[in-house]
């Protein structure tokens, strides 16, 4: 039996890859954003850009892996220029956009409070942070999705947190 | 994961869910168009050039069967060496391809706005770009149409099925049964014949005659140049327990969300703040502002103490300067969100869109004492640059 992992994908059309690993993709944009309304702009984005590497990979081990570093690519890049826009007063801050509909008020307020002060962090911080413990992903698929050594997510992830327990604490 | 990771994790909402097969197949469409434009202006060049070719009276350029691919990805297919075919002309608002001789297999990819034609002497053919599925079970013929339109033909009269709707007809009844049209999911077999040797055909293939057990054949046919029937939805033999507003608002189909909302009227919105919240998301979030307002006013004014009211009046804010143009009563509905909850998360917000409320409803003098307030009370706050730019403290 094939460890899903190693599941045999075949050459796959950028059609097929988006309709087999959309959700996937989506699901960690959700968590680096947590607005939902950033999501199909950043999936297609993903998409675009990681098609040509998708032909050579056959397992769907592989293709998550690729498409999940392509994802983090694609967010580090919108979060700075929305962090660069933001310094020269063209893009407000959005933070009560986060919301879905049948979430309690309370959920509301931390995603509120929460992302605000994400959106306050270094974008390396934040993404390693959000990847390992609002995603769940294990260190090492951290730092590969980062793109960076297992000693520096280690490090991004622990400025995050001690960032946030302050910040938190004085709320 | 640490706590407040998994509180997070739990709060934002579920991707699987969130994503429908309409959401999918929609957002899929989008980037294919952005794909398909990216294609055409990288092979723009290379287009000019066939052009030229063909001008040049050089021409048939297809001889030889062989697959040939255009920058949009649609694909010409030549059937054998007798077949001919050339290229007239491809721009990006017509492709016309002439069927010199012989056959050919046409895949036309959906341009917005771009025609494609193939003229084989005075026939010719028009799409816009198809694709469909048809299955064939024990008793029954399947067709699902993925992207385009299609006309099935069978017992009774034709159906038009567009993208997204599916038609079951069973092979041996006197009369069709038709299904509720149904989400497009991984797509089945699909059966395409080979083009016929002498005369054109259309993407993605000639009508898929069904060996007739039965004497009801089904064939599905590429929508015909001269057939402008609106789509119309499938009939329902049965009809389902029609869903109400709320499912579909809660898995963020919100179009949809709005139609069965229309449907319902506004007597199936109960008077509860969650409710109210969730049919003001409908219709800000399906492009209906203005019927936002008395949902989010209603929580404001009925529900204060409610946790939820100052998100209301904020929401309302919002939808009354972004959306609406009403600057005025944008900035009362801000200063309602920060009375409501002085020190909750959205008080530092409401005060920085509230002086740009100000600003463009041209009072100035409100505008800056805002501004002022902005800057003593959040001297740090994420508003600074908007607001000492709309509060003239620049």
């Amino acid at each position: 039996m094939v460890a899903p992992d190693q599941e045999a994908v075949g050459p796959l059309t950028l059609e097929a890859a988006f309709r087999r690993y959309v959700r996937y993709v989506a699901a960690i944009a959700l968590k680096i954003f947590g607005r939902d309304d950033d999501v199909d702009d950043v999936v297609q984005d993903v998409f675009l850009a990681a098609h040509k590497g998708l032909s050579g990979l056959r397992d769907d081990g592989a293709v998550k892996h690729w498409l999940g570093t392509v994802t983090v690519r694609v967010a580090s890049r919108r979060l700075r220029m929305r962090r660069l826009r933001s310094f020269f007063g063209l893009e407000e801050s959005r933070s009560e956009e986060i919301a879905a509909p049948g979430m309690s008020p309370e959920q509301r307020t931390l995603l509120v409070t929460v992302y605000a002060l994400l959106d306050k962090l270094p974008v390396a911080d934040r993404l390693a942070w959000t990847l390992r413990h609002v995603d769940g992903m294990d260190l090492a698929t951290v730092a590969q999705y980062c793109g960076c050594s297992l000693a520096t997510a280690k490090r991004r992830i622990a400025a995050a947190a001690r960032a946030l327990d302050e910040a938190l604490a004085d709320e | 994961m640490s706590d407040l990771g998994r509180k997070l994790a739990d709060a934002l909402p579920d991707a699987k869910r969130a994503w429908s097969d309409e959401r999918v197949q929609r957002v899929e469409g989008d980037m294919l168009r952005r794909h398909t434009r990216r294609r055409v202006k990288r092979a723009a060049l290379g287009a000019l050039v066939t052009l030229v070719v063909v001008a040049a009276g050089s021409m048939l350029w297809l001889r030889r069967p062989q697959m040939l691919t255009l920058a949009d990805g649609s694909s010409i297919a030549l059937q054998d060496r007798k077949s001919v075919a050339r290229v007239l002309a491809n721009t990006a608002e017509r492709t016309v391809v002439e069927l010199v001789s012989g056959g050919a297999l046409f895949d036309v990819t959906h341009v917005e706005g771009r025609l494609f034609r193939v003229e084989a002497g005075r026939v010719a053919v028009e799409v816009l770009g198809t694709r469909f599925v048809v299955e064939r079970g024990a008793s029954a013929v399947k067709v699902r149409v993925e992207r385009g339109r299609v006309r099935v033909l069978g017992a009774g009269p034709a159906h038009i099925l567009a993208a997204g709707e599916t038609l079951e007809l069973p092979i041996g009844s006197a009369s069709s049964v038709p299904s509720v049209p149904v989400p497009v999911d991984a797509p089945a077999t699909v059966r395409q014949p080979a083009a016929p040797a002498d005369a054109p055909t259309e993407s993605p293939a000639a009508p898929v005659p069904v060996p007739v057990a039965a004497p009801l054949p089904v064939t599905v046919d590429p929508l015909a140049p001269d057939e402008v029937v609106a789509p119309k939805a499938v009939r329902h033999t049965a009809p389902p327990t029609p869903p109400t507003w709320r499912a579909p608002a809660e898995q963020g189909d919100f179009d949809r969300a709005y139609r069965e909302l229309s449907r319902s009227g506004a007597k199936s919105v109960r008077d509860v703040p969650n409710e109210l919240l969730l049919a003001a998301d409908v219709t800000r979030l399906s492009h209906h502002p203005l019927e936002a307002v008395p949902l989010l006013e209603r929580v404001v004014r009925d529900h204060p103490k409610d946790p939820r009211a100052p998100l209301a009046a904020f929401t309302l804010g919002r939808a009354l300067l972004d959306e609406l143009g009403r600057p005025q009563q944008a900035a009362d509905a801000f200063a309602r969100a920060r009375a409501l909850a002085p020190t909750g998360p959205l008080a530092a917000d409401a005060l920085g869109r509230e002086v740009e409320a100000w600003s463009r409803a041209g009072d100035t003098s409100r505008a800056r004492a805002r501004a002022e307030e902005y800057l003593r009370a959040y001297p740090k706050g994420a508003r600074l640059t908007s607001v000492r730019r709309f509060g003239g403290l620049e």
